[in-house]
């Protein structure tokens, strides 16, 4: 019998939440940085969110005054 | 109080009975399903659309026995008892078994807050807290006392699925009204309120299952909680409709096929896809509509992604057929006694047995297309929904302002993989929706989907200056705790009866507006009578009750009276024992045709005062403003 040379990971759904951040934990005490960060993602443009913003605002005014018949 | 706890108890056998039963499905598909909420929303729903199958498949035999009902029901609970303990000791023999999502599973680059998610659920459960209160009250609900639950009443007191011809919906697609017949067979209406206030839950955790591979899990439970409170849900919640479980079906029929196509996670998801959209066929017919989108994501699918066009043809073509064949059963009942599987709509093509003395139905009238039907009618037409929902159905099924509010910001947030799929599903049914029939409850299937993609649109707020980001969470924020606080207090009214401590006949004698007529219906002549009334709240009178408005339409009654004297002959030998007469005392709330009280005044001043003796007269104040007299008449 040709003995096994590894043990077969188990299944995702056999694993705890804890053990993976066990796995991490270690994992980033020996890995070093891959030299490759995580591409930051671009803010979204000031005016841009305020007018969704102000929208959202007039329409959510608009609704709780007509809800109660006040326009 | 002890009524209250037989009606809880009922509820939690019935949701075991189902769990079982759909756990069996999902375990002889060979689905293993690690998530538990998930493997809850699909067993639940599978179980309970197969358990009123079976119930349906029992009263075309005749065996709609309330015994038979409760055995089979205390046997599924049991089993799943049984099934569930042999899986908890099987299961914890091993180091673990919760299971872990991938990396992959939060697809925004930023979870939300814990006190944002928090903040969602305690407002979604003083959300359904709330509406549990209406839910576990007797209900007064119009609708639910026409049909919901007075079909189901009827078709346990004859044992099988009776054909009334003077009742329009006793051949619509009832499979929630099995539900309610598995609830009353076993407790009462309450066991049935309480019921469809499960399905709302079930369809809010069923917009987490749907939600959770797109914008990830704790983003998902952000989607659910936007779901289950909006508020025509929450208010859906608090009577025994159907509206709700069509949406649970659609969309839990909308989460398996995203499994199988999607994430390819194995074509057996497909019959289970089958399976919900037949349980959505088999409750209304409005899923016609959805089916109609959902082909258009099938297409839309199959135009994005050309290695899974086989896959996507091979999912349209085995849910079709498991969805006709679990719901086909309705549709062949209703050609059979109606010669039109879509009975009343469609009368231009299938043409009805006996021509209609007034007022028709026609399938696209225009009283149900309030909004017009223009070009840029679609776009606007949000607005219109959001802002007088009254128009379109009541604003107590409204959608909420959410929506309208935040989903323009999908024009500024990244391209979500899979949101594009979502909202062309989403976007074909609004068009079909605005087509052909606007009313706000009939949008419930898709609130899943603007659930999914409002959460992704808060999600990209994380990437707005601070201020605004601040600001946006605080009007999400401000919103859904006005929704939460609308739900919590639109029930109170229901508090003392729902905790016990009022009993339900005395809640019944303030609220509804049939109760008197009905306690002295029942009291005089029981169920040796049979009633033709002017109102359609039917469902607690223990004698058959025909609506006037019904048998009016049908039979032209009144054309044939020429004389007075004519009328009490005519309405015995049509049956009529009884006479429920309705009489508006003011312009306010739901106005009753004064066709049969006119008749039976003229024949009571032709007759003198033997003519149709009043057996009991009362007024009553309607929570919608409307004063009306009521009077219980003995046809003679």
């Amino acid at each position: 019998m040709i003995a096994p040379i590894r043990e077969v990971d188990p299944p995702p759904g056999k694993r705890s939440r804890t053990h993976g951040d066990v796995r991490r934990l270690i994992a980033s005490l020996f890995l070093e940085d891959a030299g490759q960060p995580r591409r930051p993602v671009p803010a979204i443009a000031r005016w841009k969110a305020w007018l969704l913003i102000a929208w959202a605002t007039v329409a959510t005014l608009v609704y709780f005054a007509a809800m109660l018949d006040v326009i | 109080m002890l009524a209250q706890l037989q009606s809880f108890a009922v509820v939690i056998l019935i949701t075991l009975a189902a769990f079982g039963l759909g756990l069996f499905l999902l375990r002889g598909l060979r689905l293993e399903v690690r998530d538990r909420l998930a493997e809850f929303v699909f067993g639940t729903t599978l179980g309970l659309i197969t358990g009123g199958t079976g119930l349906a498949v029992l009263g075309l035999v005749g065996l709609l026995y309330p015994p038979l009902v409760g055995v089979l029901t205390l046997a599924g609970a049991f089993w799943t008892v049984g099934t569930l303990l042999s899986s908890q000791r099987s299961l914890s023999g091993q180091i673990d078994h919760e299971f872990v999502p991938d990396d992959d599973d939060q697809p925004a680059d930023v979870a939300p807050p814990n006190r944002l998610l928090g903040f969602a659920a305690c407002v979604a459960i003083t959300a359904a807290l709330g509406s549990l209160v209406g839910a576990a009250a007797p209900t007064t609900a119009g609708d639910a006392l026409c049909y919901h639950l007075e079909l189901p009443k009827a078709f346990l007191t004859d044992h099988r699925l009776t054909f009334y011809p003077y009742s329009e919906n006793s051949t619509f697609p009832l499979l929630v009204e099995m539900w309610f017949l598995w609830a009353i067979a076993l407790d009462g209406p309450v066991a049935a309120g309480l019921l469809h206030w499960l399905a709302g839950v079930l369809f809010a955790g069923a917009t987490v299952v749907l939600a959770a591979p797109i914008v990830g899990r704790r983003w998902a439970w952000i989607a659910g909680c936007i779901a289950l409170v909006v508020p025509g849900v929450t208010n859906q919640m608090t009577a025994p409709m159907n509206d709700l479980g069509l949406a649970l079906t659609t969309t839990v029929a909308l989460a398996a096929w995203w499994r199988a196509v999607m994430l390819e996670d194995g074509r057996r998801w497909l019959i289970v896809a089958g399976i919900a959209a037949g349980g959505a066929l088999a409750t209304k017919y409005l899923a016609l509509l959805f089916a109609l989108a959902m082909a258009a994501g099938c297409v839309w699918v199959a135009f994005r992604m050309k290695p899974k066009r086989r896959l996507v043809l091979e999912s349209a073509a085995v849910i079709a057929v498991v969805a006709v064949s679990t719901a086909g059963l309705w549709y062949v009942r209703a050609a059979w006694h109606r010669g039109n599987p879509v009975y009343p709509f469609l009368t231009e093509v299938f043409a009805p047995d006996k021509p209609m003395v007034a007022d028709a139905h026609e399938t696209l009238p225009e009283s149900k297309s309030r909004l017009g039907r223009t070009l840029w009618g679609p776009v606007t037409a949000a607005w219109q929904v959001t802002m007088d929902p009254d128009r379109l159905g009541g604003r107590g099924h409204q959608p909420g302002v959410l929506f309208l509010a935040l989903l323009p910001g999908l024009l500024l947030v990244r391209r979500l993989r899979g949101l594009g799929t979502l909202l062309v599903i989403g976007a074909a049914y609004w068009l079909v929706w605005y087509l052909l029939r606007q009313n706000v409850r009939f949008l419930f299937p898709v609130l899943p989907i603007g659930a999914v993609a409002v959460a992704w649109v808060m999600a990209e707020m994380g990437r707005f200056p601070a201020r605004a980001r601040w600001a946006g969470t605080a009007l999400v924020c401000l919103i859904l705790a006005a929704y939460a606080a609308v739900a919590a207090t639109r029930c109170r009214e229901q508090l003392a009866v729902a905790t016990g401590w009022q009993s339900r006949d005395a809640y019944l004698l303030e609220a509804e507006p049939t109760w008197q007529a009905a306690a002295a219906s029942n009291a005089s002549f029981g169920t040796c009578g049979h009633l033709l009334s002017l109102d359609y709240r039917a469902y607690y009178f223990d004698c058959p009750v025909t609506r006037e408005k019904v048998f009016r339409r049908h039979t032209g009654y009144h054309l044939a009276v020429t004389r007075p004297e004519q009328l009490a002959p005519l309405l015995t030998q049509a049956g009529f024992t009884h006479l429920l007469l309705a009489e508006n005392l003011n312009p306010a709330g739901a106005q009753f045709d004064p066709t049969l009280p006119q008749l039976v005044a003229d024949s009571r001043a032709a007759r003198g005062k033997a003519a149709f003796p009043v057996l009991w007269e009362y007024q009553f104040d309607d929570i919608d403003g409307g004063r009306r007299k009521y009077q219980l008449v003995l046809v003679h």
